[in-house]
């Protein structure tokens, strides 16, 4: 364990070193990201001012639900960047040095890049929320924060065993790029509350691929709307599909045939 | 004309290759018509009137958009930064042909592959949803298509290979373009009409180029525009094509005297 730490710490090191050299990118990226976070709100806030509440959550919950997508969204992105750079590793061969290596070329590819941009949005979602919370009527009790981090904690299992499922399929097909930019939509549908969309696409965004509950799941428990079957069932639900993506992975390393080196 | 008609057929052919990727991207797009029609059928499943909009005249717009969208900001020309990185340029400049025409064509055949998926892919969402929308008045329909179309087409265009040439100077081109890409999805009206926004910013917004590029053509195909709006909208589409055009024109000018092939 010791020595992935490290490894992480020297991976996460070198990231910043090269975001540092292209600062120019660094900033425009920065820029957009936090442009994407202020127009969505905009039109969120524009919208349930007008209409007082989505899908019968009031205006203060669908902020929350916003704010509780990206914090997870964000999140995970920090810590899985490398996953959108492994197809030019399956192309150019570069992933047989990963395979060569004593360590799990798993954790070598989803940590292979640690995005500290997002660290700075984070921060920036941070100083929101805190603003947030100081305006909201909600305030939550130890036991809900309790649950909450736990939610957090099931949202991170189920986004790590999406990732691993992409790079699955990337060794298998070579293709990463769009597959990892669907994700990135679906994750998005669940930046307003999955009430807003029909029964078929609520249970495919929920049970199928459970993008949908990874991300609505936090929102519920720091609203106490998180019932004690959703919150046992959120716990099946993230070891079934961590365990399946793990198999997957070892499927998808039978097949690697490392033809491009 | 001839031998860029051909590069446009080698275009459609090429993009049929990738198939995978080309449906993925395509699965992309639905998820995005999917997840602005449920959100707005949710919104009017409690209002019958908002913003202006009965709830059939905003799931037209939501369709409508996405169609224009699918015309509008298909591209190919998003390869020309890389083209340039890795010096491959150089493979279109010894040829006798227009850089600037090269990839309008290449773009052409990606609007128009893409413009056939759209349709076939709305009618099978028709299908599935049975949306009730507002069929629009049909008057403006030539106009649309005649003038505001090509209009917002070549505006695109031109802001599209102007992102295209900072390659000459920097290797990070995606970082400019995936700002834009923000600002885009989001002023450019592909997943709201603008006028959901506050007053103020939207008057900002209206003497930029990105309104001009869905959400102006969406507005005149449901006819909200009215006489005035579309002439002052035509007009501004107008100026904005032609500053980006001499704009196109002296960043290549300046671009190619620091061409250096490099990589090659």
């Amino acid at each position: 364990m010791k020595k992935y730490f490290k490894v992480w710490l020297q991976l996460a090191h070198i990231s910043f070193a090269e975001q540092l050299a292209t600062r120019f990118s660094s900033v425009l990226f920065l820029i957009g990201k936090t442009a994407r976070f202020v127009f969505f709100l905009v039109f969120l806030f524009s919208l349930v001012n007008r209409t007082g509440g989505l899908a019968g959550y009031t205006k203060e919950q669908v902020i929350i639900f916003f704010l509780m997508y990206n914090l997870v969204d964000i999140s995970t992105q920090f810590f899985f960047r490398g996953v959108y750079f492994f197809r030019q590793k399956v192309v150019s061969g570069e992933f047989d040095f990963y395979l060569a290596k004593p360590m799990n070329p798993l954790f070598r590819i989803m940590a292979g890049y640690t995005d500290f941009l997002d660290l700075v949005t984070l921060a920036a979602l941070a100083v929101y929320g805190a603003w947030f919370a100081g305006q909201s009527s909600i305030r939550p009790d130890p036991m809900t924060a309790i649950l909450l981090l736990i939610m957090l904690a099931v949202s991170f299992l189920i986004a790590l065993a999406i990732h691993i499922i992409v790079v699955a399929i990337g060794v298998i097909t070579t293709e990463v790029d769009h597959s990892i930019m669907v994700y990135r939509d679906l994750t998005s549908m669940a930046r307003v509350p999955l009430e807003v969309y029909s029964q078929p696409v609520r249970i495919f965004l929920t049970y199928l691929i459970p993008i949908g509950f990874m991300i609505t799941a936090p929102a519920k428990a720091l609203l106490g709307l998180l019932t004690p079957p959703t919150f046992l069932f959120s716990l099946l639900l993230a070891s079934c599909f961590l365990f399946l993506s793990l198999r997957l992975w070892r499927y998808a390393l039978s097949q690697y045939s490392s033809a491009s080196s | 004309m001839k031998k860029y008609l051909t590069l446009a057929k080698i275009s459609w052919s090429n993009g049929l290759v990738y198939r995978l990727n080309f449906v993925m991207w395509r699965v992309r797009l639905v998820l995005s018509l999917m997840t602005a029609y449920f959100l707005w059928a949710a919104v009017f499943g409690q209002h019958q009137e908002l913003f202006g909009y009965t709830r059939d005249k905003m799931l037209a717009y939501i369709f409508i958009s996405w169609v224009i969208q699918s015309l509008v900001l298909s591209s190919r020309s998003i390869d020309l930064a890389g083209i340039i990185n890795s010096g491959d340029l150089s493979n279109i400049l010894t040829k006798p042909l227009s850089n600037l025409k090269y990839w309008f064509f290449r773009d052409i055949a990606d609007k128009t592959l893409n413009l056939l998926f759209s349709v076939g892919e709305l009618a099978f969402l028709f299908l599935i949803l049975r949306p009730e929308i507002a069929v629009p008045a049909p008057g403006n329909l030539g106009m649309l298509a005649i003038l505001v179309l090509p209009l917002a087409t070549l505006l695109y265009y031109f802001i599209n290979y102007l992102f295209g040439l900072l390659g000459f100077w920097t290797p990070q081109v995606w970082a400019p373009r995936f700002l834009l890409f923000v600002i885009l999805q989001f002023v450019a009206g592909s997943l709201f009409p603008l006028d959901v926004l506050p007053v103020g910013l939207q008057n900002v917004l209206n003497w930029t180029p990105f309104p001009y590029l869905i959400y102006f053509p969406t507005q005149i195909f449901l006819g909200r525009t009215g006489n005035i709006g579309m002439v002052g909208g035509i007009g501004l589409t107008l100026v904005w094509t032609v500053i980006f055009y001499l704009i196109v024109k002296l960043v290549w000018k300046k671009g190619i005297l620091v061409y250096s092939a490099e990589g090659r």
